[in-house]
């Protein structure tokens, strides 16, 4: 591999393995198959880069790389989330009648209960900041569709903690 | 409540992975890098120079020309953490790595190191005064740390490798090795009353991080295996079903009277599931079907794992609601 295509993916690897990470983990739901599928991410980038290929926009490339391999997960192990001990255990601390706080935990559950694309698009939008060009290119949908995406996902995620 | 719920979504930031975990795995992928580019005596010198552990390899090498090859390396061979010659054992293996020709030996030889770091923590926990109780955790980190290697190797064994004979070899003793870990630390943990619970906690994950290897492997060798020769992971597979059903009655055995009704019964519909897949499992095995065996001793897996995150839940919440 050429110096500096082994470069950049190093930065990659420096700059994008623990959002990454976060997109699996929220995802799936467990530390250590997150851990596996970030390391098959980044692997499956490498074995891409040492086939003689090349990768113009990293970020784009690795998420979209992880979003196949969370369905294949999904298809191989069904859809089970475990929830954190340690979060699990301030949900009922942070509920208050006067005041509507929620908790981070509610918000993690809630989002496992939106369907795919929205449950992608509200933590690529306005969790790791991406822009809506970026996103699009990810999900593999036009700028106006993921706008749309975006807003319903807000809804959805909204009526899901209010059902809680 | 917008604003509040966006600033919850970005609290979310906190969640990361491990420093070790993340670090483990840039090394592997930087060595990995390395091998394909310097294969060979100049890959290896330049990591000898330039790496990290440069300085007890020089240490271990003046020994080694004043005091003779044999007597270091036997003694390095015995070293311990916190032992003087112990950076030189570490060093020597990974130099080893280094200088394997392919992809196969240098698995070999990984799985071979985390079998020494499994040894070495046993060790250290069933005889406390052989090493200082600050090297234990020392100790974790570098069976956590060679784990993440064997498991990085096991994923780099691309097909064609798996399909010769020294690859499946190789895959065969990753699973074994990873098996036999499993077994070796959660017996070493029998009856540690004094250790630290942040200790047993990591010793609990190299645990589980290991059955994942074995089951990663356990994939390789039944989709790799030629099928007239499955006797030998077919009885491996027997062994996980087991071992997996006794993890569902383990499971059931915690759920007391002290947790709520609501989360036992979620629990007995879990384990019911659990217990269910398993038997599908047996009868895949018994009709040869090792392919939707493996699958169904996955989910059974999985869905124990879930009940047994319910059960501390419940507990843990039972005890808030006591105080």
């Amino acid at each position: 591999m050429k110096s500096a295509t082994r470069k950049k993916f190093i930065d990659s690897y420096d700059k994008y393995a623990i959002p990454i990470y976060r997109f699996v983990y929220l995802r799936v739901g467990n530390e250590q198959n997150a851990e596996d599928i970030t390391s098959e991410v980044f692997l499956r980038c490498l074995g891409y880069l040492e086939g003689g290929h090349i990768v113009d926009n990293y970020r784009a490339f690795l998420y979209q790389t992880a979003r196949n391999l969370v369905v294949d997960f999904y298809r191989q192990n069904g859809r089970i989330y475990n929830v954190p001990l340690e979060d699990a255990k301030q949900l009922d601390l942070s509920i208050s009648i006067d005041k509507p706080i929620i908790s981070k935990i509610e918000v993690e559950s809630a989002l496992r209960l939106l369907k795919d694309s929205y449950h992608e698009a509200i933590i690529l939008y306005y969790l790791e900041d991406l822009s809506i060009s970026e996103i699009s290119q990810i999900l593999e949908r036009n700028e106006g569709a993921v706008r749309v995406i975006i807003h319903r996902a807000l809804s959805a995620l909204k009526q899901a903690i209010s059902k809680q | 409540m917008e604003k509040i719920l966006i600033s919850q979504i970005k609290s979310l930031k906190k969640i990361q992975p491990s420093k070790e975990w993340l670090g483990s795995f840039r090394n592997e992928l930087i060595s990995g890098i390395k091998t394909e580019s310097h294969v060979g005596f100049r890959g290896a010198m330049e990591w000898f120079f330039i790496e990290k552990k440069v300085a007890p390899v020089l240490f271990g090498v003046m020994l080694f020309v004043l005091g003779g090859p044999l007597i270091v390396s036997k003694i390095a061979q015995n070293s311990l953490h916190g032992d003087l010659l112990y950076p030189v054992k570490l060093a020597t293996e990974q130099f080893k790595i280094k200088l394997a020709m392919d992809k196969a030996d240098k698995a070999s030889l990984e799985v071979e190191a985390f079998n020494q770091r499994v040894q070495e923590l046993n060790l250290a926990l069933i005889n406390p005064n052989l090493i200082k109780t600050d090297e234990v955790s020392q100790a974790v980190i570098e069976a956590q740390k060679q784990l993440i290697s064997v498991k990085t190797r096991l994923s780099g064994l691309d097909g064609s490798i798996v399909h010769s004979q020294k690859g499946l070899e190789v895959v065969k003793t990753i699973t074994n090795n990873t098996a036999d870990a499993q077994k070796t630390l959660a017996s070493s943990l029998d009856g540690q009353n004094n250790l630290d619970p942040k200790i047993i906690e990591q010793i609990n994950d190299i645990v589980a991080s290991a059955e994942k290897t074995e089951v990663k492997g356990l994939e390789y060798l039944v989709k790799n295996t030629d099928k007239n020769d499955t006797q030998d992971i077919t009885s491996k597979l027997g062994d996980k079903i087991d071992k997996a059903s006794q993890d569902v009655k383990k499971v059931e055995d915690t759920v007391t009277g002290s947790v709520d009704k609501g989360s036992i019964n979620a629990v007995l519909i879990q384990t019911t599931e659990a217990k269910k897949g398993l038997t599908e499992a047996k009868e895949s095995l018994e009709n040869g079907d090792l392919n939707t065996a493996l699958d169904k001793i996955k989910v059974s897996q999985e869905i124990t794992k879930s009940a047994s995150v319910i059960v501390s839940t419940a507990s843990s919440t039972a005890q808030i609601d006591k105080k």
